[in-house]
């Protein structure tokens, strides 16, 4: 053995201590190579980390998701956070995995494993006994996000059910926000009621010099990221912002103006602009000639026009001709006023009536500033710098339409007013401001034939004042309602796909006793939530990121576009997807003949043949946009086609004059009948401005020590109450940091109850003290009107006990207002009065 | 490579959190690429220590007055690196495009990282004895991709690319904002801050107002890691020397060591021989030398 010396040793292990180091220096991932990116796979999906179908690419490596990304074929490529979540949602330890029958008591959540074929053949024996006894309408469908379009609403229009598409929107957009434009602006028509899609009117950010946001936080809550990129662009183009809420939202931006409100008085603050905008004319006089009908004469007593006679499809309407000094039809008129007060002769009787405009400016001398300072807290000098502001960048102004607008009385009043001074500023249709999407269309799969008989939400409409103008499918609450009452008939079984019912609709728990008179009740999800819990049957759905879906034009940007959802990863679990359950449904309930007509041709080829049929019945695009959809095998590569053309127009799309309507003819009507009927909320449909003050404001002269109006925000990673992003322990990470599910109040209203950052508290409902969430964390914040309390929007199991043994990873503190809530319904529209209550406080020690 | 600078617009942003939703997604990425361990098992557990680019809220003022901002906390990517010049391991490199890592492997988790860094960044993760931060995605910008932050922006509030190009883009937003709102807006970053960073490679378009709010001080430096510098410099030669005298005499003594392990060895398989012919009344105190000297080895062996 040789023997070495300390000093020889020295020198050749320094040599080896530098070696060594020379070669692990190298970092580990410097071998990670352009091919290793390559090697991943691209899946077009349509996002549904929430409901608006943002084009997406799915990422998916070694069989996995891993990540989700915008898709660039549209001008809008953006996905919020929400969508980039998708991983933390597809692998969820608590998703729904198999199909479920109810062990316990409903609402109780307790649940047995079934096969496929049990529980399908048990909800098809049911629905079979119900169609022969000729009892399909007792049947409704209430789809939502993760249904199966092009097949499964077909499947109830088959099996002859009138009520076989119930939806959401009566607890988000399709009151307030629907109606209060379609009054002035028009829509399409349903049930005799002009109704706007959620994506119909949208806002040129982009373009816009000025925005006042209302109702609409820029960040959480702008919902689809076609208008999240073009929120962005505008600031990067220099538009000034304004927001009016009574929380400050951080997605304005540190440098946004935040105007603090008293909740529910957004109408008032409106009220007040419109009467500086009258009272200083700073409304655009051409555009108001040309486009409107604020020259259409009045009858000052009964609100309705003075004399009109069918032209065409519009009416034709009298108005004072300044040429000649008459009165004469419009169509006939040189030089029609838009001002002024007459006493004229119409049908040989002397009647006092003015121009709309007329009628307009003055019943909106009574909103002064100072009158709306005094309802919304907004000073009188703010409210007329708003004004200036308005009148200084017009025409390129967004006076924000807002989203998910059901949540006071005083709501329809708050987006009439919107509208009206959105035509007053000649904002509307033109570059900057407000206009109409220009949407696409697409050829059906199935053409069902129409179900005959009465569906429930039309009996609402025709025989309760309060549901006059309400839409006609967007009701699910009315739904429950009608459960309660068995009006106009007796409801045996609900279908509801991926609605959460109850956990989404203010009320939840009035709402779980009506289902609970149904006989049967099919949930068809993903997830566990507030719904599952009372379901009879549960079927696992699976997510978008594991189905082929049919071809979509929902998706809400600027200009018309078809999105494409491609499966990413297979069906985890036992999973199926909702095409799969309905053509095995259809197979089971539908006749023969039935299945062979409508179904046979899935059953054989798949979603290639939906995907062919709407294809070839792509409609409603310009003759050059039409040149660049590719052939269907690449559009399913690329996954999104975008058009080009924005429309901005300022026209009206179908009101009764034809024109953009400042004097509303279709509330003149409504509330002439509403009148005639005693119907308490008649004024709720004044043509004029009006104030219609929340309910809260008259349940209480004051709100006492303790009490809270429970405002609701959109959490930037969080929707609606879906399992999706609730229970979704990316996003948690971030909502725990930012007080996610946290109750915020303002510090003067904290130390009047001796409360502090982190402390607990019971919520109950002020008037209905077994409504209430048990625990919640307050944060302490000045960022809030002292009169409000936060609480983001589904962030919480709230007060369901039994989510919680499901959903492990949302937090069980913190309170989803609808728990605390009762089932009623805004006049007019019957939407849901999601914030218009009263809750106290107390604190848990 | 040149050059690569990342860039945060205050301004143009809108508080979706898409980037660090997406930060937080692509490290998952990489524990399923580089350490086998698939994206289900990672999904549904919190991993703040991979959470690169965190939001950090703050309300300043009084209702109604009150104003919120929500300062973007991540690394700098400063051009004078004081974590890297503190770290003792050599655990931190700057790559060629100023991307400043941490290389988990050969990280010790001392922390001396945390002490040096003047933005408060690194954060030590005791359950992996390790500590982690922002690394500019430099596996994909090496490879043409942007930065999982930039590429999940939907409003162009965050940019990357070439120092050229990017430091352009922002001047020219900070100028026209200026002008826009009568506020001057500056890029924070862009010109060296002081010694003791540099410029930082992660540049933030931002009111100048508004620097301190957003975290962003105009003289970033960490104290005691200033103290360190000329204690180190002072030190580091008599260190050095110790240092290498005591290994030296360390691995002198483990190759003496071994030398009388192997003698011992040669002794020990006699006396195990001696052993298995039966005579066993020894055989405790034998074996239980045997495990020692194996443990021994063991430790040799290193």
């Amino acid at each position: 053995m040789v023997r070495i010396d300390r000093r020889s040793f020295f020198k050749v292990s320094a040599l080896g201590l530098l070696g060594g180091q020379a070669v692990s220096f190298e970092p580990a991932r410097a071998d990670v190579s352009a091919t290793d990116f390559g090697l991943e796979r691209r899946i077009p999906l349509m996002c549904r980390m929430c409901d608006q179908f943002c084009p997406a690419v799915g990422v998916v490596r070694d069989g996995r998701l891993v990540r989700v990304e915008s898709n660039k074929h549209t001008p809008y490529p953006g996905v919020c956070g929400r969508s980039r979540a998708a991983v933390g949602a597809l692998y969820s330890p608590d998703r729904v995995k198999y199909p479920l029958v109810r062990e316990g008591k409903r609402g109780e959540g307790r649940f047995r494993r079934v096969s496929w074929e049990e529980a399908l053949d048990k909800i098809a024996l049911k629905l079979k006994e119900l169609r022969d006894e000729g009892e399909a309408h007792s049947v409704a469908y209430l789809p939502r996000f993760h249904s199966g379009p092009e097949l499964d609403e077909e499947f109830f229009e088959i099996y002859g059910t009138p009520n076989y598409f119930i939806s959401y929107g009566d607890t988000c957009w399709a009151g307030a926000t629907s109606l209060g434009f379609a009054a002035h602006m028009g829509g399409p028509k349903a049930s005799g009621i002009p109704i706007l899609g959620p994506g119909a009117i949208q806002p040129d950010y982009e373009n816009s010099e000025y925005a006042i946001l209302m109702g609409r936080n820029p960040g959480g809550a702008i919902v689809t990221y076609s208008w999240g990129v073009s929120f962005g662009r505008a600031k990067r183009n220099g538009m000034r912002v304004v927001v009016i809420d009574p929380r400050r939202p951080a997605e304005a931006g540190g440098d946004a103006e935040w105007v603090p409100i008293r909740p529910g008085s957004d109408a008032a603050l409106l009220l007040g602009i419109l009467n500086v905008i009258m009272d200083r004319k700073f409304y655009d006089e051409e555009y108001l000639r040309d486009y409107t009908n604020a020259d259409i004469l009045i009858d000052a007593n009964t609100l309705l026009p003075v004399g009109t006679r069918q032209n065409g499809k519009a009416l034709d309407y009298l108005v004072f001709d300044k040429a000649t000094r008459s009165v004469t039809f419009k169509s006939k008129a040189k030089d029609p006023a838009l001002f002024g007060s007459f006493k004229e002769l119409i049908d040989g009787k002397e009647t006092a009536c003015k121009t709309g405009l007329q009628m307009l400016a003055d019943n909106a001398k009574q909103f002064t500033p100072e009158w709306a300072e005094s309802i919304s807290t907004v000073p009188a000098a703010k409210v007329i710098e708003l004004a200036e502001n308005l009148n200084r960048y017009k025409p390129r102004v967004v006076l924000d339409r807002g989203y998910r607008s059901e949540r006071y009385f005083s709501s329809l009043r708050e987006k009439l007013t919107m509208a009206t001074i959105n035509l007053l500023l000649g904002a509307f249709g033109r570059e900057g401001g407000l206009f109409w999407q220009h949407p696409c269309g697409l050829g059906h799969f199935i053409h069902a034939p129409k179900p005959s008989g009465q569906s429930i939400l039309d009996y609402y409409i025709e025989n309760e004042p309060g549901w006059i103008l309400s839409n006609p499918v967007e009701g699910r609450r009315t739904y429950a309602r009608s459960l309660l009452e068995d009006k106009p008939y007796r409801s045996k079984v609900a279908v509801i796909h991926g609605q959460n019912v109850v956990g989404g609709s203010a009320g939840s728990w009035d709402i779980a006793k009506a289902l609970n008179k149904l006989e049967l009740i099919v949930v068809i999800s993903p997830y566990f939530d507030e719904t599952v819990m009372n379901a009879d049957i549960v079927l696992p759905d699976a997510t978008y990121l594991e189905r082929d879906e049919a071809l979509s034009t929902k998706f809400k940007a600027p200009i018309p576009t078809i999105g494409v959802n491609r499966k990413a990863v297979e069906p985890l679990f036992e999973s199926k997807d909702g095409y799969w359950i309905f053509n095995q449904l259809a197979k089971r309930v539908l006749t023969e003949e039935e299945y062979a007509q409508h179904y046979s041709e899935f059953e054989e080829r798949g979603i290639k043949a939906v995907w062919e049929k709407q294809y070839a019945g792509i409609r409603g695009v310009t003759e050059s946009e039409r040149k660049t959809i590719p052939p269907l095998d690449i559009l399913l590569e690329q996954g999104a086609w975008a058009g080009s053309k924005k429309f901005y127009l300022p026209q009206a799309m179908g009101t009764p004059t034809g024109k953009l309507e400042v004097y509303s003819l279709l509330l003149a009507e409504t509330h002439e009948k509403l009148k005639n009927k005693g119907y308490p909320y008649a004024f709720h449909a004044s043509p004029l401005p009006t104030w219609t003050p929340p309910r809260y404001m008259g349940l209480k002269p004051k709100l006492e020590k303790g009490e809270f109006v429970p405002i609701s925000a959109f959490f930037p990673l969080a929707t609606f109450t879906g399992a999706q992003t609730r229970n979704n322990a990316i996003i948690k990470e971030f909502a725990d940091i930012m007080g996610g599910s946290s109750v915020m109040i303002n510090p003067l209203k904290a130390k009047e109850l001796g409360l502090s950052d982190g402390d607990k508290v019971r919520i109950t409902n002020a008037l209905d003290p077994n409504k209430k969430c048990y625990s919640s964390v307050v944060r302490v914040s000045e960022l809030i009107h002292p009169d409000a309390l936060l609480t983001y929007y589904s962030m919480t199991t709230g007060a369901c006990m039994a989510c919680r043994q499901y959903l492990t990873i949302v937090s069980k503190e913190g309170c989803n207002p609808n728990h605390v809530n009762s089932l009623d319904f805004i006049p007019i529209t019957a939407g849901h009065p999601s914030q218009d209550f009263i809750v106290k406080i107390e604190k848990l020690s | 490579m040149k050059r690569y600078l990342n860039c945060y617009d205050t301004h143009s942003c809108v508080r979706c959190f898409s980037c660090m939703t997406n930060c937080s997604v692509e490290n998952r990425v990489r524990l399923q690429r580089d350490q086998h361990i698939p994206s289900e098992q990672t999904a549904n557990h919190p991993m703040h220590h991979l959470n690169y680019l965190m939001p950090r809220l703050k309300e300043f003022g009084v209702f109604p007055k009150a104003r919120q901002i929500i300062e973007f906390h991540h690394c700098m990517h400063c051009e004078n690196h004081p974590c890297l010049d503190i770290c003792p391991a050599f655990a931190i490199v700057k790559r060629p495009s100023g991307a400043v890592v941490i290389l988990e492997e050969r990280c010790v988790g001392c922390r001396s990282c945390i002490d040096a860094c003047p933005y408060d960044v690194p954060v030590y993760n005791p359950e992996t004895n390790k500590t982690y931060k922002c690394i500019l995605c430099f596996d994909r910008i090496e490879n043409g991709l942007v930065p999982a932050c930039v590429e999940a922006c939907p409003t162009g509030a965050m940019f990357s690319g070439p120092e050229d190009e990017v430091l352009k883009e922002a001047n020219e937003r900070a100028s026209f904002y200026t002008e826009r709102y009568g506020e001057p807006y500056v890029v924070y970053g862009a010109q060296r801050l002081n010694g003791y960073v540099g410029r930082t490679g992660w540049l933030t378009i931002v009111p100048e107002a508004d620097l301190e709010a957003y975290g962003l001080p105009q003289d970033p430096v960490k104290s005691a890691a200033i103290m360190r510098g000329p204690l180190k410099v002072g030190g580091a030669g008599l260190a050095g020397l110790t240092a290498l005298a005591c290994t030296g005499h360390f691995l002198y003594w483990l190759y003496n060591r071994k030398l009388e392990v192997a003698r011992d060895q040669e002794g020990r398989n006699v006396l195990e021989q001696g052993a298995e012919a039966g005579e066993g009344t020894d055989q405790g105190t034998t074996s239980g030398q045997a495990k020692e000297e194996n443990r021994q080895e063991e430790t040799d062996g290193d």
